[in-house]
């Protein structure tokens, strides 16, 4: 059975907020010094990461905080600290592996011509950082807030450029609501997964689909490194819910995604009007989007009941647009999240079920898409760069499992040219533009209209290219303590 | 309507064979894994009714798991595999390919126990075809021939209509017939059905259950013992599911996605015992029937990924084979299994040794989503040669396309539904 998180004060507080009332962010991204790595430590284990706890009680207090750190570490970073290689084993081959290890995830993920890792700025293979301090302070203060932890690293760390500032949250640069949409995370426990409520999209997520050592969507806890207790330090670990011999190095953890990803604001509204003219260009923004500007759904797609929303105007699905005639099936965020549950438009009684599950029942757009539960992100993301500079946004996930989450959501839902069974086009927002194997081209993007045909964009320019990216554990607070540990 | 059928030609590996082996396979690929469809070994693009092909050896990465199982001995050998899905008869195809590509065939066999250079390739060919205990096709009577020209009709409307003024439903497509006619696109009628096909095919609709229904009274007589037995193997069963490390899943990647269709190959060893052995059996053999009759249009259960899927026994049944051409990410492939079709997973794969926990035979299994995942892993084997007569086309672009030739033939002019056709190029 679910269980309430109670282990507030051990998790690390931007699993619950992305601290929009600080409108500074800076994110430093370091490697540790060889030879240093005492320093470093010994600078980890003093650090004051905000935790879930404190910034509840601030909040109820209405008290504010000015400063906040957060810290998550890559697999490099991991053993730079000098974990024992046989404590990193235990960790899943995706985090370890990293997100530019080889071309066949590079692929995967969308990461190819302009994308790849060998142009990025940061998180080429072999030069990875080994940690993430993330910042968080008003826009004046951000800077001596960076200045002052530099200090505090002195000469432990080397600051890896180039150094990613963020500016104020909530508005990307294309000029779209951000940061919408978020699951809700079942912090109280009170939800069982798999039931026949979830034949229908919820946005209720169980805790274990966001932090490590909790049940998840299959009522199961996902892969993450269980430590003998023998091992030094495991006693000062979490003990593991479902295997007493161990201690869970995982447990209030998530696995943090950072992409910095450029926008090419003119490019984008250019191509728009070329294509749409004047007039037409807003509507076809949207549609390319999948919402209003303003975040509002597309108008057309009446509400829907929603268990677990966090904002209201969330309160929709596609179940009342099969053909795609409001919110296109590329629209991104249509792709991102296709607001499915368990079963294509809803159970209708046992018998139904049944039918359905031998294949018995349904229509043939039934089925193209996954079930949406288990497959869902928390975004913390923050957009950098003001109007004629350089634009973009540093894209951030939180979840249990990089592969299930962040990698199946990038590669079968917005790269996948095949999406819901669209053909030669894939995510028309931040698509990579390169053919798939054998020259399918996937710089397409179909919106069906009722009238019969439907329009179709085709050559589509690259909009988002992809700088920089890494895979990162953001730990818990014990198993920060156990990582820095002497 | 011209059915399809399946076959694997597979013989023992010769000592010593493996390296040069491995050559010759890697010397057929254009790409890691991705069939030179001209490669002078094995030309598949001179074949014109094989939908899919592979070559692999069928070495079971998960052998050592046997050690949970002291009383199971039997020789396991290493196989060099030929698998290929065609339209009309297997024996025909086998007879073509000897004829074809016979001295290509003699290179790679020639490295299997027993192989003669001189004697009767065609011969040994059918001696050494393995039958499958069952087959699945994603649509029945949907050939290479008819796959191929409804991708071009497909292409030819979508640029038509791209270049169309706007009109009503009606004229458009008018338009598009005749352009289509202009353009002299090439539409095959279909072929006859094989004679006596329908009268086999009836018996065996009616003839499976009418075995069933004969059965049933002895099975409910025997149910509890066997409901007892179930259970009490269910539990016997240890999870083996280690998690595939950096390097394990970086090999077998390697191979993967150069197609947005993807082969899978994965086999293990069934648990000892009469039991599982016939229940195996009369599962796999259940589920035939079902997928010849019931699922051969378009979907497996809820699973609409799967161009075909093979179950192989091998070994006097002692061990299992399972490869499957998907559409898709190997992680999507996995979110069909454990999210649509857990169940069927667990019918056909819970006889298995280590597999996940099943409870009562449908339960549990492939819901074990790391377990599930990791266990696969553990018994996917390489494909070096693989061959798709349609690069680039789900599942779902074939069954569309169809739908697209069916409405250009049809006479329905009703605006509704020249609009749903429209809106489908």
């Amino acid at each position: 059975m679910p269980t309430a998180v109670l282990e507030r004060d051990d998790i690390q507080a931007l699993v619950r907020s992305g601290f929009g009332k600080l409108d500074g962010s800076r994110l430093l991204l370091v490697r540790i010094r060889p030879g240093r790595e005492a320093q470093a430590r010994a600078w980890l284990r003093d650090a004051e990461v905000l935790n879930v706890a404190e910034f509840d009680d601030a909040r109820l207090a209405k008290r504010r905080i000015n400063r906040i750190l957060q810290i998550a570490v890559t697999a490099p970073g991991l053993a730079a600290l000098g974990v024992p290689d046989a404590v990193m084993t235990l960790f899943p081959a995706d985090f370890l592996a990293g997100i530019a290890s080889d071309e066949r995830r590079s692929f995967r993920l969308g990461d190819v011509g302009e994308n790849s890792p060998s142009r990025w700025k940061w998180g080429r293979k072999g030069n990875e950082p080994h940690l993430l301090l993330m910042l968080y302070a008003d826009c004046a203060d951000i800077e001596a807030f960076a200045a002052a932890t530099l200090a505090g690293l002195g000469q432990s760390c080397e600051v890896l450029q180039p150094q990613l500032d963020c500016s104020e949250p909530g508005i990307e640069p294309f000029g779209f609501k951000d940061g919408i949409s978020q699951p809700r995370i079942d912090w109280d426990g009170v939800r069982t997964p798999g039931g026949t409520a979830d034949q229908v999209y919820t946005n209720f997520v169980s805790a274990g689909e966001v932090l490590l050592g909790y049940l998840d969507e299959y009522n199961l806890v996902s892969d993450r490194p269980l430590v003998p207790a023998a091992l030094p330090g495991a006693d000062g670990l979490p003990p593991s819910i479902d295997d007493p011999e161990r201690r869970d190095l995982g447990r209030n953890g998530s696995f943090l995604v950072l992409r910095t990803l450029r926008q090419d604001v003119d490019g984008f509204w250019d191509w728009t009007k070329r294509e749409a003219g004047e007039e037409g260009s807003l509507r076809l923004a949207e549609a390319v989007i999948g919402r209003q500007k303003d975040g509002k759904p597309l108008e057309g797609l009446p509400r829907a009941e929603v268990t677990g929303l966090e904002e209201p105007e969330d309160g929709f699905t596609y179940d009342s647009d099969p053909e795609g005639h409001v919110c296109p099936f590329g629209g991104h965020i249509r792709r991102a999240n296709p607001r499915t549950g368990d079963i294509p438009g809803g159970g209708r009684g046992l018998l139904h079920y049944l039918l359905v599950t031998l294949g018995l029942w349904g229509t043939v757009k039934d089925d193209v898409i996954a079930p949406s539960r288990y497959h869902r992100l928390l975004r913390r993301g923050r957009p950098f760069g003001k109007p004629g500079t350089e634009q973009g946004l540093h894209f951030m996930s939180l979840s249990s499992n990089l592969t299930r989450h962040f990698e199946f959501i990038q590669n079968a839902w917005l790269m996948n040219p095949s999406f819901a069974g669209l053909s030669e086009e894939a995510d028309p927002l931040t698509g990579c533009r390169e053919p798939y194997p054998g020259g399918t081209p996937t710089d397409n993007f179909t919106r069906p209209r009722a009238e019969g045909p439907c329009t179709r964009y085709t050559g589509l320019p690259r909009f988002v290219t992809v700088e920089g990216g890494g895979y990162f554990f953001l730990p818990g607070l014990r198993a920060l303590k156990y990582i820095a540990r002497a | 309507m011209t059915p399809q059928h399946d076959f694997m030609i597979a013989a023992p590996l010769r000592a010593g064979a493996r390296p040069s082996i491995d050559d010759l396979l890697a010397s057929m690929a254009q790409e890691p894994g991705l069939a030179d469809p001209d490669n002078p070994i094995l030309p598949f693009s001179r074949f014109p009714r094989i939908h899919f092909a592979r070559l692999l050896l069928l070495d079971d990465p998960s052998l050592s798991d046997r050690v949970h199982f002291p009383n199971l001995y039997f020789p396991c050998p290493v196989r060099l595999a030929l698998l290929v899905v065609c339209d009309g008869s297997a024996e025909a195809q086998i007879d073509d390919l000897a004829a074809v590509a016979g001295d290509g065939l003699r290179r790679l066999f020639g490295h299997c126990e027993g192989f003669d250079e001189s004697a009767d390739l065609r011969r040994w060919l059918h001696a050494n075809n393995i039958k499958s205990a069952t087959f699945y096709m994603n649509w029945t009577g949907r050939t290479v021939l008819q796959s191929r020209e409804e991708a071009v009709l497909h292409q030819v409307l979508r640029e038509e209509l791209a270049a169309l003024p706007a009109a009503s439903p009606r004229e458009t497509k008018r338009a598009l017939r005749e352009a289509v006619a202009r353009r002299g696109v090439k539409l095959t009628p279909e072929s006859p059905t094989p004679p006596g096909r329908w009268l086999a095919n009836a018996v065996d609709l009616i003839g499976v259950p009418i075995i069933i229904l004969l059965m049933t009274p002895l099975l409910i007589v025997l149910a509890p013992l066997l409901a007892i037995k179930l259970r009490r193997l269910e539990k016997a069963n240890p999870v083996i599911a280690p998690r595939p490390s950096v390097e394990r899943i970086a090999l077998l990647s390697r191979y993967e996605e150069r197609d947005i269709t993807n082969p899978f190959s994965a086999m293990g060893t069934i648990q000892p015992g009469l039991f599982r052995r016939w229940l195996s059996s009369y599962l796999l053999w259940l589920i035939d029937w079902a997928v010849r009759h019931i699922a051969n249009r378009g979907k497996l259960s809820r699973v609409r990924t799967i161009h075909c899927a093979r179950w192989i026994y091998l070994d006097d049944k002692h061990r299992l084979y399972f490869a499957s051409d998907y559409d898709g990410s190997h992680e999507a492939y996995m979110d069909d299994f454990v999210n649509k079709v857990a169940f069927g997973l667990n019918l056909s794969f819970s006889h298995g040794i280590g597999i996940p926990k099943t409870r009562w035979l449908l339960w549990g299994g492939a819901r074990n989503e790391g377990d599930w995942k990791a266990f696969l892993r553990h018994h996917e084997m390489p494909t070096p040669v693989w061959y798709k007569a349609y690069p680039g086309l789900t599942c779902q672009d074939l069954a569309r396309n169809a739908r697209l030739r069916k409405g250009l033939e049809s006479d329905r002019d009703d605006d509704r539904s020249i609009r749903r056709w429209l809106a489908e190029i």
